[in-house]
């Protein structure tokens, strides 16, 4: 494996000092070799490490800006990367503890970003370590984490994780447990498209039924962009007519688009910044992509859809851009 | 079918929003007919003599029966001469209009409002000659003693259509879903802009940036601009293009919170010859 390679590692601890004995050696190697050492970890961690390592370029990122959707904090990730390359670095060490979230629905997300930061980071001189700590660590969250991780890092070293299961497989994985239960409640609204001028109609309608549900005014516009999003692209690209259908529960919001065109199989589309390019597309899935906390792809029998899902109450910072 | 409304107010509403030189678009016959009721509404307030042009179409009932099946009843203003309904082909000679005209303002009327079915007589005659016609009526316009709604049909008028539509309009563009008109550094937009209508909007933005070419700055004001999704973004960036190239510099000004979090995210403002800035400023 070349040194400008990315190299993603999990590492499980029982206690702050275990998570330092396996990190410190890393970093300080890193240090030693003119990495800059990227930090998006708790205070105490982050005083501990900057502590260890005296003189060297450490950077902390704040844990909780960071950690709020996955493609937003995948962004963060490589622009961190490339500001620090584009310094004169030769390589990043980031060490981050993962917000999972408190449901199995976030749980989730946070497993399917581990899968994509192996497609979308790989290319970077990045090597990247995802602290868990085993306190209270979901048996879901375990499994994602095996299974979404090349590496571990353990005290001595970087060893090789024989159960990684590969992003677009990972990617794959039917998640339709998470959501039949709310799916087998009527839906809070439903709207059916066949044209395009329908769609100011449904972000009328999505809008009036969340306010109705008390959700904040803030997350029913972000989540109402990307539902008109996604059905616009269910009339554009796939084909009409595109049932839309939203539901609310105490903790998410989600809404299925479903159409009935072969639908896409890019488990990754809107995971990389549009340019600047008149021409270039992808930009809707992208936006989607920043303004719900999820996106799962579905195909059967009734056609091609897309669920898109956000927690309704996300603890410590706003949404961010 | 029941049209949607036409675009309600998200701040206060310019009191000449259906004066002045309009293009009106419209989706369908509903949209039509809507649109033509607010404008007469607005008229008539105005204490003007409105004049409707109406094209003979077969199978469409009257003009009159279809503003009533509106739920607007022009018989008052009929019946005291403040309105009236004429054959549009009155109105394409330019010696008729203006006696048209001077025969209101002789009737004591301030001012006076034609409309006219662009896209119908389109289909009798070629662009270029209806085009001669329009700049005429925009002459009249800007004697300030006329307004004039030109109905376009949106699935009968082809982008170069429209885009020549659109630089004769100079008080703007009236459909259901955007509003635009000229400010005095570029234009100004209402309303929603999403994939049934990007094309329009990009139509707009290219108006503009021909009209700013030789200044080489143009400014869209985006405050009464409640929604805005990635294929409006692409068409800003299309219409834009070639004028940004070149050296313009288009500011996109006043967007909403949420508007500008939708250009930021997209990147819109590190685009070249692109500044974003935000409510309140620029």
């Amino acid at each position: 494996m070349s040194t400008r390679d990315y190299r993603h590692h999990a590492l499980l601890y029982g206690s702050a000092d275990d998570l330092l004995s396996s990190a410190e050696p890393f970093l300080r190697a890193g240090a030693e070799e003119g990495d800059v050492v990227v930090l998006a970890c708790r205070d105490d961690v982050t005083e501990a490490v900057r502590s260890a390592l005296p003189g060297a370029a450490v950077v902390s990122l704040d844990r909780d800006a960071l950690y709020v959707r996955s493609a937003a904090a995948i962004t963060r990730c490589s622009d961190e990367v490339r500001r620090h390359l584009a310094a004169g670095a030769p390589r990043v060490r980031m060490l981050g503890e993962v917000d999972y979230g408190r449901h199995p629905r976030a749980w989730a997300e946070w497993g399917r970003y581990e899968a994509v930061c192996n497609a979308v980071l790989s290319g970077l001189p990045l090597w990247h370590v995802c602290a868990y700590a085993t306190a209270g660590l979901p048996d879901a969250v375990r499994d994602n984490i095996v299974r979404t991780h090349p590496l571990w890092l353990a005290e001595d070293g970087p060893v090789s994780n024989d159960r990684f299961v590969p992003p677009d497989d990972y990617l794959a994985e039917p998640d339709d447990d998470l959501w039949r239960a709310m799916e087998s409640t009527p839906p809070a609204s439903q709207t059916v498209l066949s044209r395009a001028t329908g769609l100011s109609g449904l972000r009328e309608h999505f809008t009036a039924a969340l306010h109705r549900l008390t959700v904040s005014r803030e997350l029913a516009e972000e989540f109402v962009a990307a539902v008109s999003e996604v059905a616009g692209n269910g009339l554009m690209h796939g084909r009409p007519p595109v049932l839309a259908r939203l539901w609310v529960d105490a903790h998410s919001l989600m809404c299925a688009v479903t159409d009935h065109g072969p639908g896409i199989d890019d488990h990754l589309i809107g995971f990389t910044p549009p340019d600047h390019d008149a021409r270039s597309g992808g930009r809707g899935l992208w936006l989607v992509r920043h303004l719900c906390d999820g996106l799962a792809l579905h195909r059967d029998d009734g056609g091609f859809t897309v669920r898109l899902h956000s927690a309704r109450n996300r603890p410590g910072s706003r949404p961010q851009g | 079918m029941s049209p949607l409304p036409t675009v309600p107010p998200s701040g206060p509403v310019p009191t000449d929003d259906w004066d002045g030189h309009l293009l009106l678009l419209h989706e369908s016959e509903a949209d039509r007919i809507a649109g033509l009721i607010a404008w007469a509404r607005r008229g008539l307030d105005r204490g003007e003599k409105v004049v409707l042009g109406e094209a003979p179409v077969s199978g469409r009932p009257p003009m009159l029966l279809q503003l009533r099946r509106h739920g607007w009843d022009p018989g008052p203003a009929l019946a005291d001469g403040r309105l009236e309904v004429l054959p549009v082909g009155r109105f394409l000679p330019s010696e008729e209009r203006r006696r048209i005209v001077e025969d209101a303002l002789d009737e004591g009327f301030p001012s006076v409002r034609l409309s006219a079915e662009s896209s119908a007589a389109l289909a009798t005659m070629p662009a270029p000659s209806y085009q001669v016609v329009e700049r005429a009526m925009a002459d009249l316009c800007r004697t300030g003693r006329v307004s004039a709604l030109c109905q376009y049909a949106r699935s009968r008028t082809p982008g170069s259509v429209l885009a020549e539509a659109i630089e004769t309009h100079a008080d703007g563009l009236r459909h259901r879903l955007l509003h635009a008109r000229e400010t005095g550094d570029g234009i100004a937009v209402a309303g929603e802009v999403d994939i049934s209508n990007a094309d329009v909007f990009e139509e707009l933005v290219r108006a503009l940036t021909r009209t700013a070419a030789s200044r080489g700055d143009a400014r869209v004001d985006l405050a009464h601009l409640r929604f805005l999704d990635a294929a409006a973004v692409g068409a800003l960036l299309r219409a834009s293009e070639g004028f940004r190239a070149a050296g313009g510099r288009l500011r996109l000004a006043g967007a909403s919170r949420f508007l500008d979090r939708v250009l930021r995210l997209l990147r819109v403002d590190e685009v070249p010859g692109i500044v974003v800035t935000p409510e309140g400023v620029g």
